[in-house]
């Protein structure tokens, strides 16, 4: 009896305090995200607040919102995935020559359908190696994925000789071009989806439960019974998918696919995930929080370009909201922290 | 230890490995391609090494003491970016180890606050690297414009054709340029800390076990500290000898290189989790690098492939010595399981 009341309000306790820290994680970066949207909004009036300008951002961010969750999964699990815009490249351009050859026989439509399913398989693969030599061969995430990037964006080089690949079919353009009911753009709507899904995937199936409790603590992992080769190699897989949804976004917004399209996305997609609250050392994060740091680097994003600011002001500006962001949650986590400590010393007193 | 014993621990090493990849590439490209095998291939390869050798070990220093620092290049174009535009503004014809400091006080600067943060903090030295390197640059070059500096000071520009020695030949002709001894200074002196110095000893504890460093009553923040502002200035000389080398200075060089630089020190060898690593291996790792990014067209291999081959070298070289060490890890006696995998991965 006794033993299963204090098991009981442990666990209540350890349910709140959980709660808490992501609770104040996303409330703080909620907060972040309206006042750069404030902020903008104040110094653009004119143009910010305009049905034009939200199309544009939602044309914008969702290609590399989806490599930013890509990098959270490898995160969560203590890793990094430094390869996302190598497969997204890499996977584009694989579709593309596939959508190219397949258009004469099997029309626009079917070619574009038959693009993306090559497109999403070549993520799948690209994840599996990726985690694979992670996973079995043992080298650091870091490592593999630094190697594996030169090795996707190499494969691509050499396919391509350097140069775009034009000559998409025009269906294949829609889905960066068009939008629904007149007024919603077509990533805003993928992005939505894909989000949703791996919300479900990553926070309450099991599957994401081993992903993070691998990333908390591997050997206790182990010991539960959990494969973690195998769960490092599917996490890996669901990473290398997200890549290529992104790279299947960016090459029908430019019609055509290329190499070193979004040169600078490896980096950004980095920034967004510990902005958005991803522990890099793993076990941490919120899917919400990543969509919630991706719309704030938009809102800032647009709001310079509005101002015509420099590109090196936005890249100190981008720099500058990654180490406050660091900085903020080291001493919300401190507060939280020893608000739990003073919790957990009152509860003792109550049981004793 | 004799020789025949010291020799046998060697092949052994990780280090070995990588002699053994070096010597392979290197055989194998000049049997495709003789021309490679002549001294002026080896000096331009030299001369092609100073400026990612600099950052190479000042890197390995910061691996080796458990964080992986991405601001460096940042750091360096931002020091010889600045230097470059104030010494033009100057106007300076004075001696050529003013800038040369200049760059190095800056470097030092940007590294120390990097330091701070991560002690101070105990933030992940990647992340806050990757936060700093863009507000440094991003900032420094905000502020004072992205106009390049096309034509250095006269001083400069003398010193950028200085040279050690030269051997010309036939058809060649190859130098090695005065700024090698950079490089030679900057790996005398990170092996002198590493192997002859308490600093050193405490670069490796804090890198292998930060708690047990700090029990052992090593300055687990002082020696971070130092870490960090030791990777700024050796960015800042870097940035600056990379500058007296192309003549001119631009804002956005070597800006990019980051993850191949710190490939080479974890190919020599370097464990990327830190406590580990060797002057000599990261000598061959800056080796085994250069030469794969700078001969393999000598190989007959297109311009268009030569992304993935370095990617392969890097999959290759850092597969193998992780294999091993994994092997290593599982084949040891399991008396120490139960306190987690720590003890052994360290070694």
């Amino acid at each position: 009896m006794q033993g299963n009341s204090i098991k009981n309000a442990l666990s209540k306790l350890d349910f709140d305090f959980r709660t808490l820290l992501a609770d104040t994680n996303l409330v703080r970066l909620a907060f972040i995200m309206t006042a750069s949207f404030v902020l903008m909004a104040a110094l653009n009036p004119g143009v910010y607040l305009t049905v034009r300008n939200f199309q544009s951002m939602a044309f914008q961010f969702p290609e590399i919102g989806l490599m930013a969750i890509a990098v959270m999964i490898a995160m969560l699990m203590g890793g990094i995935n430094l390869s996302v815009l190598g497969i997204a490249n890499l996977s584009s351009i694989v579709a593309a020559f596939v959508m190219i050859a397949a258009e004469p026989q099997i029309g626009g439509w079917g070619a574009t359908f038959l693009g993306i399913a090559t497109a999403l398989v070549v993520g799948l693969v690209c994840g599996a190696l990726n985690g694979a030599l992670i996973a079995f061969v043992g080298i650091p995430a870091i490592l593999a994925t630094l190697g594996t990037m030169e090795i996707f964006t190499g494969i691509a080089v050499y396919i391509t000789g350097g140069p775009a690949v034009f000559g998409l079919p025009s269906e294949f353009a829609l889905i960066g071009s068009a939008t629904v009911l007149g007024v919603i753009p077509m990533p805003l709507i993928i992005f939505v989806i894909i989000v949703a899904v791996y919300i479900v995937v990553l926070q309450y199936k099991k599957f994401g439960l081993e992903v993070y409790l691998m990333g908390t603590n591997r050997k206790a992992a182990q010991f539960t019974g959990i494969l973690t080769e195998f769960t490092i190699v599917k996490a890996h897989m669901l990473s290398g998918l997200l890549a290529a949804f992104g790279g299947i976004i960016m090459s029908s917004r430019f019609v055509s696919a290329k190499s070193d399209y979004g040169s600078s996305y490896t980096i950004l997609a980095i920034l967004v995930a510990v902005l958005g609250g991803v522990n890099p050392f793993g076990g941490f994060g919120k899917v919400m929080g990543v969509v919630m740091a991706i719309l704030t680097i938009q809102f800032l994003s647009s709001g310079f370009n509005m101002l015509r600011a420099d590109a090196y002001l936005r890249t100190g500006a981008w720099g500058a909201l990654l180490v406050a962001m660091l900085l903020i949650n080291y001493f919300g986590n401190k507060r939280a922290e020893k608000k739990q400590i003073e919790a957990m010393n009152n509860t003792k007193i109550t049981e004793a | 230890m004799s020789i025949g014993a010291g020799l046998r621990k060697f092949t052994k090493s990780s280090e070995f490995y990588v002699l053994l990849a070096v010597v392979l590439l290197c055989a194998v490209i000049g049997m495709r391609n003789p021309a490679f095998l002549t001294v002026f291939t080896g000096l331009d390869l030299l001369r092609a090494s100073i400026v990612p050798g600099i950052m190479v070990f000042a890197v390995m220093l910061g691996i080796i003491a458990g964080g992986i620092d991405v601001s460096f290049p940042a750091i360096a174009v931002s020091s010889m970016f600045l230097t470059a535009r104030l010494f033009e503004y100057l106007e300076w014809t004075g001696p050529v180890a003013v800038p040369i400091l200049m760059s190095v006080a800056i470097g030092t600067a940007l590294g120390t606050v990097n330091g701070l943060i991560i002690a101070f903090f105990k933030l992940p030295a990647f992340i806050v690297t990757l936060g700093t390197s863009h507000l440094f640059h991003g900032m420094l070059v905000w502020s004072i414009g992205a106009r390049p500096v096309n034509r250095l000071p006269p001083t400069m520009d003398a010193f950028s054709r200085a040279e050690i020695f030269r051997i010309t030949g036939e058809t060649h002709s190859s130098a090695v340029p005065v700024t090698f001894w950079f490089l030679l200074g900057t790996i005398v002196v990170v092996y002198f800390i590493l192997n002859y110095t308490m600093l050193g000893r405490g670069i490796y504890a804090i890198g292998g076990d930060r708690v047990s460093a700090e029990r052992a009553g090593f300055n687990v923040r002082g020696i971070t500290i130092f870490v960090y502002a030791f990777i700024g200035f050796a960015s800042g000389l870097a940035g600056i000898v990379h500058t007296i080398q192309s003549r001119a200075s631009f804002p956005v060089e070597l800006i990019g290189s980051e993850l191949l630089i710190i490939a080479a020190a974890v190919l020599g060898g370097t464990h990327i989790g830190g406590g580990k690593g060797t002057v000599l291996g990261s000598i061959l790792g800056l080796a085994l690098i250069t030469i794969s990014r700078n001969s393999l067209i000598m190989m007959g291999i297109p311009a268009t492939a030569q992304m993935f081959v370095v990617g392969l070298i890097i999959v290759a070289g850092t597969g193998m010595s992780a294999y091993q060490a994994m092997r290593r890890e599982n084949k040891l006696p399991r008396i120490l399981d139960t306190a987690g995998g720590g003890v052994v991965a360290g070694k």
